[in-house]
C-alpha cells in the first residue's frame, strides 16, 4: 500500500455538495467548520462552469507539517497527514501555509479566539484509541480502521470524487480518460483545471473590461 | 610608545573577535512529532493486525468506485 489520495474529476462534479454534507454528518463537525467544500469556477457561464471538491490533499511534502511550531503533525504509513489536537496551540501558521485552505479553526469563547485546528482526516481518526468516544469527539469517525474509504468519496453520486490508494485511483481515472477520448492535455482535463491560456478575465466577470 | 603598548592588544582583540562570531541565520531542522502515538488502521479490532487483509479490502473497496466493468457493454 502506497499513499492515500483524493482525486476530483472536474468533468463529473455537479456541485451537489453531497461530499460536504456527508463529511459534516459522519464526523459531527461543528458549525462554522468546513473540512470539505466545493469550489466552482465560471459559475453561471453556460458550458464553462466547472466544480471541484476540495479538502486536505494529504500532501506528500506537507507545508503544514513544515511550518508547525509545535510539531503536532504526523504522516501515517499509508500517507495520511494527521495532527494531535491536544498539542495544537491554534496559531494558524498551517492555515497560511496550506495552498488549499484546508485547516479550519473553530471560534471559541466570547471574543471569538481561535480554537484548535481541525481538518480532513481522510476518515482516519487521530491519535486516540480506534473507535473511541475521544477519537470521535476530536477527530471524527475512523473509517479506515473499519476497512472503509472516506465517506465523501463513497457518497459521491457521480463518482467525481475518488479516494484510496493513489495507484488504484489513478488506474480508475486513466480508464475514464481513455474512454473519454481527446488528445494531449485536454484528455486529462488540464485545460479544464488550469485554462488553455485563452481564458480571459472578462469572461468570468460578465463582460467587465 | 606607551599608547602603542595599549593599542596593540586592543587591535588584536578586535581583529580576533570575528573568529568567535556566531551564525546569524537559524538553521531549520526537520521537527519531530511531539504528539501522542497513533495506532495503525490494521491494528483495529476489525483486522487484529492483519495488514494484508486490510490492504486487500481497501483495494477492493477503491475498485468499486469505478462503474467501468460493472455493467456488461
Amino acid at each position: 500500500m502506497a499513499r492515500m489520495k483524493f482525486l476530483c474529476d472536474a468533468e463529473r462534479c455537479i456541485e451537489c455538495n453531497g461530499c460536504v454534507t456527508a463529511c459534516k454528518n459522519e464526523h459531527e463537525v461543528p458549525w462554522g467548520i468546513q473540512r470539505r467544500r466545493v469550489v466552482t469556477i465560471n459559475d453561471g457561464v453556460v458550458g464553462k462552469e466547472k466544480s471541484l471538491s476540495v479538502a486536505c490533499m494529504h500532501c506528500t511534502d506537507a507545508p503544514c507539517m513544515a511550518v508547525c511550531p509545535v510539531d503536532v503533525f504526523y504522516r501515517t504509513e499509508d500517507g495520511v497527514v494527521l495532527h494531535d489536537k491536544d498539542a495544537c496551540i491554534g496559531c494558524g501558521y498551517c492555515f497560511y501555509a496550506c495552498p488549499f485552505g484546508a485547516p479550519q479553526f473553530p471560534q471559541e469563547g466570547a471574543f471569538g479566539q481561535r480554537g484548535k485546528m481541525d481538518k480532513c482526516t481522510f476518515c482516519a481518526g487521530g491519535p486516540e484509541a480506534d473507535g473511541s468516544d475521544a477519537e470521535l469527539e476530536k477527530y471524527g469517525r475512523n473509517r479506515l480502521a473499519e476497512g472503509k474509504l472516506p465517506l465523501c468519496a463513497e457518497m459521491c453520486s457521480t463518482k467525481a470524487l475518488l479516494a484510496g490508494d493513489a495507484q488504484t485511483v489513478s488506474d480508475i481515472f486513466r480508464e475514464r480518460v481513455v474512454r473519454r477520448g481527446g488528445a494531449g492535455a485536454e484528455a486529462i482535463g488540464w485545460n479544464t483545471a488550469y485554462g488553455s491560456g485563452e481564458q480571459k478575465r472578462e469572461q468570468t466577470r460578465g463582460g467587465d473590461k | 610608545m606607551n599608547a602603542l603598548k595599549w593599542m596593540l592588544p586592543l587591535m588584536a582583540a578586535a581583529a580576533l573577535s570575528a573568529c568567535s562570531e556566531q551564525p546569524q541565520v537559524v538553521s531549520y531542522e526537520a521537527g519531530h512529532y511531539s504528539g501522542k502515538p497513533d495506532s495503525r488502521p490494521w491494528e483495529s479490532a476489525a483486522y487484529g493486525g492483519d495488514k494484508a487483509a486490510w490492504q486487500s479490502d481497501m483495494r477492493a473497496r477503491a475498485r468499486k468506485q469505478t462503474e467501468i466493468g460493472r455493467m456488461p457493454e
